[in-house]
């Protein structure tokens, strides 16, 4: 990273196409349609690009990386929420009296869609992604202990959407 | 697996190769404990013009008030601690904007309000004097913040704003926090009403315009998304 602040455009390169199917990884869990998924990779990739100034030299670049795609992450997810849970909605309705497992299947992605952004990401990378506490906290920047309580809270939450 | 194996194919560089004009060396940002510092000694220089020119004679023996003392201490922490936080936010990966945080800082700020704002109650004498009395010091309020909320609005946006509002909102705080304490040191008027009305209402208006600077101007991520 500090040979691409630098101007090395090799550099550079090589980091993109090194964090890129990290990137991508972590919006996948937000995000299901393939080619949404793509523009928002690549919207992160150009705000890390437009904001490598910000990036402190001799610090992990993960925590900063993924701070960065969290929050593009997060606003493509805000503005797609609405659109989504009526096309989820749509589709509930059309197929009422189907399968029942595809009903659960519904209401568990709005359940977690309805969870604050911070709860969903630790849950889905404690128990969806299946990270280790420890690659969880290095990605967040948070601490164990915060992803801790953040899954119990998500959890705790989905319990009671999902039985209310 | 299939789509993992898409995604590991995937050459991330020529994704961003269209969008990237040419390849510019850049500085990095000074480090927020640097900046801070450089805000800190800005805010120095106007405590000692606020006082120099201010029209309080019993300096000394005001800070030896211990609500008064309480108060103005909180003020200035409640502004370091403000600043700090919007130039950490402003850097993915620095620090996060908690909950936490933010009901820390408004404890803090509804204290020393109260501690600042334990002065005696006067009748007015007359609303021509209250008002240009008041009118010298709202003004004074606005122009020793106006320098430092520029400065730290302008380090904010130099980095990478991602709250927007909530970022207007700590600048205002740390700018009109600490010109609500300077107008204090240099303003001999020990009036509850005053205080109140021209010392700590333009202090709020100028943070709630701030929040509206935030919101409009310091939205990182609008520089950044591609257009349909």
């Amino acid at each position: 990273m500090q040979l691409a602040q630098a101007g090395d455009r090799e550099a550079f390169n090589a980091l993109v196409n090194d964090i890129g199917p990290e990137i991508m990884r972590f919006l996948r869990r937000r995000i299901v349609d393939r080619s949404e998924l793509e523009d928002t990779c690549q919207e992160t990739l150009l705000a890390i690009y437009q904001s490598r100034h910000t990036y402190q030299p001799g610090r992990p670049v993960e925590p900063w990386v993924f701070a960065i795609a969290r929050y593009v992450g997060a606003r493509h997810f805000k503005t797609t929420r609405a659109r989504n849970q009526f096309q989820e909605l749509s589709v509930e309705t059309s197929q009422q009296g189907g399968s029942s497992n595809h009903g659960l299947e519904i209401e568990a992605r709005q359940a977690l869609g309805a969870l604050p952004d911070k709860q969903r990401e630790a849950f889905t990378m404690l128990n969806i992604e299946g990270l280790s506490l420890a690659e969880a906290s290095t990605r967040t920047g948070a601490s164990i202990g915060t992803i801790k309580v953040r899954a119990h809270r998500a959890y705790e939450r989905l319990k009671r959407l999902m039985l209310a | 697996m299939k789509e993992n194996t898409q995604i590991d194919q995937i050459r991330y560089d020529r994704m961003l190769a269209p969008l990237i004009a040419d390849f510019k060396p850049v500085k990095p940002i000074w480090t927020a404990k640097v900046r801070l510092s450089m805000w800190v000694l800005l805010q120095a220089g106007i405590m000692v013009v606020a006082v120099a020119g201010g029209r309080r004679m019993n300096v000394a023996a005001k800070l030896l008030d211990w609500e008064f003392l309480l108060g103005f201490s909180g003020l200035i922490i409640l502004g370091l601690a403000a600043a700090s936080t919007a130039l950490k936010a402003a850097v993915p990966g620095e620090s996060e904007f908690s909950n936490r945080k933010l009901f820390g800082l408004i404890a803090l700020g509804v204290v020393a309000q109260v501690l600042i704002l334990a002065e005696p109650v006067h009748a007015i004498g007359s609303i021509h004097q209250f008002v240009a009395t008041g009118s010298y010091c709202m003004v004074c309020t606005f122009l020793l913040a106006a320098g430092p909320w520029a400065g730290l609005f302008w380090a904010v946006r130099r980095a990478m704003p991602l709250m927007g509002g909530a970022e207007g909102a700590l600048i205002g705080t740390a700018a009109f926090a600490f010109s609500f304490a300077a107008t204090r040191l240099g303003c001999p008027i020990d009036d509850f009403s005053h205080v109140l009305i021209w010392h700590a209402f333009p202090a709020a208006i100028g943070a709630g315009v701030s929040i509206a600077a935030g919101a409009l101007w310091l939205d990182g991520l609008k520089r950044y998304r591609i257009s349909d």
